[in-house]
């Protein structure tokens, strides 16, 4: 029971190499000496009777017996909580973690206090579980003395009915951060059951028993061979600044270390990159080794590495990351989805606009101007929109200025510009045409004998898209149907005869290529061609037709 | 013979599906030496399920006198370096500085496409389908691409015996029947 005490670490240290046995398994200096002792008291002894003779005898039976069936040294085993993926990715079973320590216990095992395991990942705010750095595996081993550290994780957890559990462990040795046992061992309540349904289980708590026999199964009752793992230098954060650069912009690389071995004796590390090695030297506050050096004239991505010189001379090379040498600004396409009238894409409430990059690349800042272009000379902006990062892919003007006022009709210069990382700007032009007025229709009317002629024109400039109209007569009845896609146009309709009815009424309708809508409505068409159109009555209706 | 034949039948199971495998560039000689498992990426809609296959992966993997894994944490902690979520998978550039940071000669990474778990009365219908891959350490490059597709009745003998009833207990026999495959294949611990 003595010799479970202990401490493996310090025995670690004291035990010169000759200490191991062929096995690779420690012989525990107390194991010898307290046998040298025993065959010491056995010389010594003074004379005694034939009892104290057998009680002696039966006393180094028993303690050669009790050595032999425990094992060398009871290895000191710190159970870490065990992480609940029911709970989350950082829930904490509490609960499993003690029958797990338990457990282990059973198996020959020293177990560190859990106040311990506990004060020490608070002291290395160790936030993950399930999980431990090999750094703070190598200082487990220092600060709670554990030859091993035990994490698991409770992958599955349900309470009846279908009780089920579900637990995976890792025994990592703590010297040399193997893992030198695993298993993951699950549970279903109807594994258990009988054809007989004698002493089935009927809650998660009876299942534990089967479940830690199953999980145990291969768990090394005799602690595996002690390994003396390397020194190691584990780089615990790299930050590189700036990351994107222009040319012979000045970089700089901080690197915090943290290592098994004494601050003194750290090896010597250098930066190297695009084939130069640079000096490391230890910032301000001790806390972090930096280095910085000029970025090169060509562009592109290039490897950050650091060098290792240890003190045998031997190097190691390990890459941090990367930095960009980046000259070259942003590309972008700006497309105005509308009709092009006149060389300039043209509408009359909303303009779609997409972009594109040839070279799609990370963008820190975006801006968006719309200038009105009173004359070649004169812009007024009206618009200005800001943001930062990725531009979106498609924008829509509603044909407002930034006060939230219609925006006159007239021609419009959109500028996008954009920052890349580095800050190299990129721009794209976009002229286009605001065209709010809708066909200005003229109606001329020439009586003939028999026949009336109606000639239409429009007079504004933007094309048209269609156009139709309908001749009724004053009973409702369609008398004539005319359609066309452009103006001046000239229809002719009979005109009515003696006795018939002569009231004639003009429905018409124009869109324009940038979809503004005229519709007008004509009544008594006779009296209009004979009296001048001033009595044209004009009627904004919601037309049947629009449904 | 009839009776032998109804005996071979109940026994015998649905489990006649393997892991299918596409080799899809040799493995490196030092392949098996210091084998990293990334992060894996949970597609399918049980909670926790990248996780919860991680462990049975690393535990099945790493067991004794098999595979030397890199420490899961070390890996988390670079993957926070490089700013890769742990729930997305590591690009080339990227994996190649995990190599040289961690000495990784093989990596394991992958996709969980499907994982259920469904109760009915008392049993509980499982199901997992997977891509598991394999990328060189040096370059990133994929090596090897793995498919395997189970339900835990596919392991049913007779009544209930041998159902799988829990997605931990179908994702080990899964994974031990992908490891399976692949030390067929060739891909051993190194020295083996």
């Amino acid at each position: 029971m003595i010799l479970s005490g202990v401490p493996a670490f310090s025995v670690h240290k004291a035990m010169p190499p000759e200490r191991y046995n062929c096995l690779g398994r420690r012989e525990p200096a107390a194991v010898l000496q307290e046998a040298r002792s025993m065959r010491l008291g056995v010389r010594r002894r003074p004379p005694v009777t034939i009892m104290m003779n057998r009680f002696y005898i039966l006393l180094c039976i028993f303690c050669l017996s009790a050595a032999m069936t425990v094992p060398a040294a009871a290895e000191t085993v710190a159970v870490f909580p065990l992480l609940d993926l029911n709970k989350g990715r950082n829930g904490v079973n509490h609960e499993l973690t003690d029958h797990i320590r338990h457990q282990t216990g059973l198996r020959g095992y020293r177990i560190v206090e859990p106040d311990e395991v506990m004060n020490f990942m608070v002291r290395h705010r160790i936030r993950i579980l399930g999980a431990l750095d090999s750094i703070y595996v190598n200082r487990a081993q220092k600060e709670l003395e554990a030859d091993f550290v035990l994490l698991g994780t409770v992958c599955q957890l349900k309470p009846e009915p279908n009780a089920t559990v579900s637990v995976s462990l890792q025994l990592v040795r703590t010297s040399d951060n193997r893992i030198v046992w695993t298993d993951t061992a699950t549970l279903y309540q109807s594994e258990l059951w009988t054809l007989l349904a004698i002493n089935d289980p009927e809650s998660l708590g009876d299942l534990y028993d089967s479940f830690f026999e199953r999980l145990y199964a291969t768990f090394p009752v005799t602690p595996p061979a002690y390994m003396r793992g390397k020194d190691f230098v584990d780089i615990d954060r790299v930050l590189i600044r700036p990351a994107i650069v222009r040319s012979h912009d000045r970089i700089e690389c901080r690197i915090g270390i943290k290592s098994t071995m004494d601050p003194e004796s750290l090896p010597e590390f250098r930066i190297t990159v695009h084939g130069e090695t640079y000096p490391v030297v230890s910032d301000e506050d001790g806390h972090y080794l930096a280095a910085a050096w000029n970025a090169i004239e060509e562009e592109g991505r290039y490897d950050i590495g650091l060098q290792t010189v240890w003190a045998d001379g031997t190097r190691d090379d390990l890459r941090l990351g990367s930095y960009r040498v980046d000259n070259t600004p942003p590309v972008i396409v700006m497309h105005a989805a509308a009709p092009v009238i006149d060389r300039y894409p043209t509408f009359n409430a909303f303009v779609a606009l997409t972009f594109s990059m040839p070279e799609p690349e990370q963008l820190s800042r975006w801006e968006f101007h719309i200038y009105r272009l009173e004359d070649e000379q004169e812009q007024t902006l009206v618009v200005f929109q800001e943001g930062s990062g990725q531009l979106a892919q498609r924008m829509t003007w509603n044909g407002r200025t930034s006060t939230g006022l219609n925006a006159p009709e007239g021609d419009y210069l959109i500028r996008v510009i954009v920052w890349d990382m580095i800050g190299n700007p990129g721009s794209a032009e976009q002229r286009v045409a605001l065209r709010r007025i809708p066909p200005q229709l003229d109606f001329a009317f020439e009586l003939e004998e028999d026949l009336l002629r109606i000639n239409v024109s429009n007079e504004t400039p933007t094309p048209m898209n269609f156009w139709w109209m309908r001749i009724f007569e004053g009973n409702g009845r369609v008398l004539r149907v005319f359609e066309g896609e452009d103006f001046p146009v000239e229809v002719s309709i009979p005109l009515p005869g003696e006795g018939e009815e002569n009231l004639l009424d003009l429905l018409i309708e124009a869109r324009d290529a940038v979809g503004n809508i005229t519709r007008r409505k004509l009544q008594d068409l006779f009296t209009i061609a004979t009296q001048g159109e001033e009595d044209l009555e004009e009627t904004e209706v919601q037309w049947l037709e629009d449904f | 013979m009839f009776l032998f034949l109804v005996c071979l039948t109940l026994t015998g199971g649905c489990g006649g599906r393997v892991p299918l495998l596409q080799e899809l560039a040799p493995l490196p000689p030092d392949a098996g030496c210091r084998v990293a498992v990334l992060p894996f990426v949970n597609r399918g809609d049980y909670p926790g399920g990248n996780e919860l296959l991680y462990k049975v992966f690393t535990s099945e993997l790493a067991g004794p006198g098999k595979f030397h894994l890199v420490n899961e944490a070390d890996i988390l902690k670079v993957y926070q370096q490089l700013a890769i979520f742990p729930t997305r998978m590591a690009d080339e550039n990227q994996m190649q500085v995990i190599a040289s940071r961690l000495g990784v000669t093989l990596f394991i990474g992958g996709d969980i496409l499907r994982m259920t778990e469904r109760p009915s009365g008392n049993e509980v219908h499982t199901e997992m389908s997977v891509v598991i891959r394999l990328y060189e350490g040096k370059t990133g490059d994929i090596l090897w691409e793995t498919y395997h597709k189970r339900r835990g009745r596919d392991y049913k003998s007779v009544l209930h015996f041998g159902q799988i009833n829990t997605v931990a207990g179908l994702a080990k026999q899964m994974v031990r029947e992908i490891i399976d495959l692949w030390n067929k294949n060739g891909l051993t611990a190194c020295g083996e």
